[in-house]
């Protein structure tokens, strides 16, 4: 008591008493540090949507007019058939389906084709978001997990290529859709 | 210790003192903040109404779809800080669905989830605070608005399924022109296909009324069992219209019966959880038979109950 009066008169003695009482502020502060953190892991804020935002972009690429033959009078859709004029023109996805937020999703459409040996031939491939699906993919690829990272969802479905409007003219095609998501 | 000593150490638990008020401040905030947290629902709502707007966005017909939101339940938490029952408001822009806690004005960050806009759908911008409500894509306009059930085309999603032997039901009339339709349907709806067993409790009064020179209306109840009322008045009327063609009007109850002795003396004796519609029958409904309308009232019920 008798040095901490002596301490406290003269300025290092005031910087003394400051130093005895830092394990004290650094156990509240810990103490405080802990409160907020058991607090915040009981209280569950996240949703992992990850797949089902895979899983809706990439039925909107199969379901709408973005790669699929339309018929222009009525607009009607044909789902399962590729019109190949829009999927060679290789802005079609990002005219169709426009995120305003680019770091939202980006995905990869690629054809190909099987001959009667099995054999798979590859006819071509087109992006939405081509810009984010090289950036996301780099990080899918270096085996990054977590936040920054990202989740792909690749689903096969088999399609007809239409080289023309009235389907004289077409192919029986392999539809690899793979869809990349931002971890969040 | 001298004077000069005694006012250091006052100035230093001093300072300790405004250190601990600021940090328990600090505290209290925090823990109220998580407390008023929407964080969970408000992520939720934008990302399953976002990625609906999306769906909608594929422009392939039309489509309506009833959405009730999860109101906020007391928690010890919200019960020691008085923090006020929660809602949301939805607002969808052309690029997004954004959630902010109720009221959106006090509400600084909106969570936001976007969707990606279809050339030809026209998104109209809309706000929306209620805990049930509708987005609809027809034609090519996408829209939310509040549930109403007066011109809606779907009737209420939420759950009323129930077996009906635990369930009985009943039906007064307000005018004697109308007691054939009011018998037809109890007896229709009676303890012998119905409500048979032991435990079952009221549920539902079917009142019919008459005025001659009025369209055919269903009133439903401004009550506690408004959604229960409101959703059993919209089935009956998907059903009469499935069957005549043509839909009667569906109005909240303005209290047009209240001097009728039947109906006020049900009202004062009725059981808390029993819900009621009242059909108004004109001059055009007392023509078709009495069966033909209870038909359509059982039917109803079923609907209901399913």
């Amino acid at each position: 008591m008798n040095m901490t009066k002596n301490n406290m008169k003269n300025k290092k003695g005031q910087i003394e008493y400051l130093l005895q009482n830092a394990f004290r502020i650094g156990f509240t502060i810990i103490a405080l540090l802990a409160f907020f953190l058991l607090i915040n892991y009981y209280i569950n804020n996240k949703i992992d949507t990850r797949y089902v935002q895979a899983e809706t972009l990439a039925n909107r690429i199969m379901l709408s007019d973005a790669l699929m033959l339309q018929e222009r009078g009525t607009s009607r859709i044909y789902t399962g058939i590729v019109d190949m004029n829009k999927f060679n023109d290789k802005t079609s996805l990002d005219k169709s389906i426009k995120y305003e937020f680019n770091r939202h999703a980006a995905a990869k459409v690629k054809l190909s084709k099987k001959d009667v040996y099995g054999n798979v031939n590859y006819i071509g491939d087109i992006y939405l978001n081509k810009n984010n699906w090289d950036n996301l993919k780099t990080t899918i690829n270096s085996g990054a997990t977590g936040k920054g990272s990202a989740t792909m969802l690749i689903k096969d479905i088999p399609v007809t290529c239409a080289y023309d409007t009235d389907l004289n003219n077409y192919d029986y095609c392999i539809m690899t859709v793979e869809v990349i998501v931002p971890n969040s | 210790m001298n004077k000069r000593g005694s006012e250091d150490k006052l100035f230093f638990i001093l300072w300790e003192l405004m250190a601990f008020l600021m940090v328990a401040i600090i505290i209290l905030i925090s823990v109220r903040g998580v407390a008023n947290n929407n964080t969970y629902w408000k992520t939720y709502y934008s990302r399953d109404l976002g990625m609906m707007a999306d769906i909608a966005n594929i422009n392939q017909g039309d489509f309506v779809m009833n959405y009730a939101l999860k109101e906020s339940t007391d928690n010890f938490l919200t019960d020691i800080y008085f923090i006020d029952k929660k809602m949301f408001d939805i607002v969808l822009t052309q690029k997004a669905v954004e959630v902010y806690d109720y009221p959106k004005e006090k509400s600084m960050y909106p969570t936001t989830f976007p969707f990606a806009k279809h050339k030809n759908v026209n998104v109209i911008n809309e706000s929306v605070s209620a805990n049930f409500l509708v987005m609809t894509k027809k034609g090519n306009e996408l829209r939310i608005s509040d549930y109403m059930i007066e011109n809606a085309e779907v009737c209420p999603s939420y759950s009323t399924s129930k077996e009906t032997r635990l369930t009985k039901f009943h039906s007064i009339y307000l005018d004697n022109k109308v007691k054939p339709y009011s018998d037809s349907v109890k007896t229709i709806l009676g303890t012998s296909r119905y409500g048979n067993d032991p435990q079952a409790k009221n549920e539902s009064m079917i009142i019919i009324a008459y005025s001659g020179n009025e369209n055919l209306t269903l009133y439903y109840s401004d009550d506690a069992n408004t959604l229960l009322s409101q959703k059993l008045s919209c089935i009956v009327k998907m059903q009469y219209s499935n069957k005549y063609n043509y839909a009667p009007e569906i109005k909240k109850y303005d209290g047009r019966f209240d001097i009728n002795p039947e109906f006020s003396k049900y009202i004062a004796n009725k059981e808390p959880q029993e819900y009621w519609i009242i059909v108004l029958l004109s001059d055009n409904e007392t023509k078709i038979p009495q069966n033909e309308f209870a038909g359509i009232i059982e039917k109803a019920i079923i609907e209901y109950y399913k």
